[in-house]
């Protein structure tokens, strides 16, 4: 009995191993069907208001595809023509950008062997920064489809995002249930107990992130076409787009959009405005928005954050650098869960009630 | 009703909901309350097919949930100081075990064994807090048929100590 029960154990392990090493080897194909599915997570909610009332799921489903579809073909026809114009005229103006940043540290490099040459004699020639922006754009420009999202699959992507998002949202409950058959009955509490926690503190957070980040973005998006800076959508939805990095929006898309002001030779005021809006946004944010939309429900230390940021980053790139903190917290609950299951809440005892 | 209507009915309406509706509003804990409020707790609560012979929950375990017997018969027995089971009694189709879970996470006082194949729904304390947060009708109705049921177990308890003082 008690060797069937080790060999079971094996069995269950190896079957794990196998799994971690199929998703491993996988895990490129795997993302769109992710993406498709937790994008099917965060609308659930919308699609369970209709079920509460006693509508089908599937036709629900259905007719919400068929809005989203609409709402993306006019985003598609309005708003990515503007964006697109915007991309286009800052990658025609990276060399004009790349050529003055060259010349800035030319002259700063002179500037700084001239004086450093009063102390240090002729071994001052060898002190400079060495940094060449044309190649570092170069590179980058090179690099990035491949590093953020491989331009070759973006077309399956757009197919296959949508088709995994429809059938998680028709067929998710069933698959739960399926879950929940499979589960031996004495872990069928825990189980439940483990999902609902993982809901309670993710759902809220991935939901209010979303929307906090818009909020972020167009807020920027106002503020840079305010200041008169050409651009304002595309640093808008680059600021949007870093919020979901902690500590990443305010700080590289405020440099980016002070960098963009410089280069368009906007007033000096305007760049202390720059400055000022986007410490403005980080005061919105942390004051009004952090706590009204996200509250508590993602209670991390903060160094534990930015741990979860940097390995996020080393193992998943970009996509691991958004998930970071989800799944940092999703490796909470279930520590949680595991460790103080045992946690006994503070009941009302007899004498409380006899006294 | 007018065709249209009816033909969004016809496209839209899910029977299986509403069989469930009627159900949960059988079940005692959940009186008085609307369809569309009975509608989100049935979205709140997970369905699973037990066997017989499979456990519900065992005495000791900490309580997070709540189960509302579809179908099928549950056996509630708790143990004796010398260990052996004594049977405390039977649950069927529309009753509620462990509701005490909602109101506290203790050790579960009794051990709960399918006798036979059923289907019950299972509802997650905290999950129903969070409702309760979201929608306070529902809070105040629940938790007040819950004061109800837990003063008709008083009121059972007091009688039958008082049946054991006057046999004495």
């Amino acid at each position: 009995m008690k060797e069937n029960r080790i060999w079971q154990n094996t069995l269950y392990l190896l079957a794990f191993f196998v799994f971690i090493a199929f998703v491993g080897l996988t895990w490129s194909v795997l993302i769109p069907f992710l993406l498709g599915l937790v994008i099917a997570y965060l609308v659930d909610p919308l699609i369970d208001l209709f079920v509460a009332r006693g509508w089908r799921r599937d036709r629900v489903v259905l007719v919400l595809f068929f809005f989203i579809l609409s709402f993306g073909a006019v985003l598609i026809f309005y708003f990515f023509p503007h964006l697109y114009k915007e991309v286009d005229f800052a990658i025609k103006q990276i060399p004009t950008y790349a050529n003055s940043i060259d010349s800035l540290i030319n002259e700063i490099n002179s500037e700084l062997r001239q004086r450093l040459t009063r102390f240090i004699g002729h071994r001052a020639d060898q002190i400079s920064i060495s940094f060449h922006a044309d190649k570092f754009f170069e590179n980058l420009l090179v690099k990035l489809p491949a590093n953020l999202l491989n331009v070759a699959h973006m077309g399956v992507w757009v197919l296959i995002i949508p088709f995994s998002c429809f059938f998680g949202l028709k067929d998710g409950q069933q698959w739960i249930d399926i879950l929940f058959e499979l589960t031996p009955s004495r872990y069928v509490e825990s189980l439940l107990g483990l999902l609902e926690e993982i809901n309670a503190t993710l759902g809220g957070y991935i939901r209010g992130l979303l929307f906090e980040s818009a909020c972020v973005g167009i807020l920027t998006m106002i503020g840079l076409f305010a200041l008169g800076l050409d651009g304002a959508v595309l640093l808008g939805v680059i600021t949007g787009l870093l919020n979901f990095v902690p500590f990443l929006a305010v700080i590289v898309g405020g440099l980016i959009s002070v960098l963009a002001g410089y280069f368009q030779h906007i007033p000096n005021a305007y760049l202390m405005g720059i400055i000022f809006l986007f410490l403005g946004i980080r005061l919105v944010d942390d004051f009004v928005l952090i706590p009204f939309i996200l509250g508590h429900s993602v209670s991390l230390h903060p160094l534990v954050m930015v741990f979860a940021v940097l390995a996020g980053m080393k193992l998943g790139g970009f996509l691991g650098l958004v998930f970071a903190i989800p799944a940092a917290a999703v490796v909470k609950v279930i520590l949680t869960i595991l460790f103080l299951e045992r946690r006994l809440d503070d009941p009302i005892t007899n004498q409380d009630v006899i006294s | 009703m007018s065709l249209m209507t009816q033909f969004f009915r016809r496209i839209f309406r899910n029977d299986h909901h509403w069989q469930s509706v009627v159900f949960f509003r059988n079940v005692p804990i959940f009186h008085g309350l609307k369809s569309r409020q009975i509608g989100r707790i049935i979205q709140a609560t997970q369905k699973r097919t037990y066997r017989a012979g499979e456990v519900l929950f065992e005495e000791g375990q900490i309580g997070k949930a709540v189960f509302i017997i579809e179908s099928g018969r549950v056996e509630l027995t708790r143990k004796n100081l010398d260990g052996t089971p004594r049977r405390l009694g039977l649950v069927g189709p529309g009753q509620i075990l462990g509701e005490m879970a909602l109101l506290e996470q203790m050790e579960r006082t009794a051990t709960a064994k399918m006798l036979e194949d059923g289907v019950v729904y299972l509802l997650y304390s905290a999950t129903l807090e969070a409702l309760f947060t979201q929608q306070p009708a529902i809070g105040v109705k629940l938790l007040r048929n819950m004061a109800v049921m837990l003063s008709a177990l008083l009121r059972r308890t007091n009688q039958e100590l008082d049946k054991l003082g006057q046999a004495q």
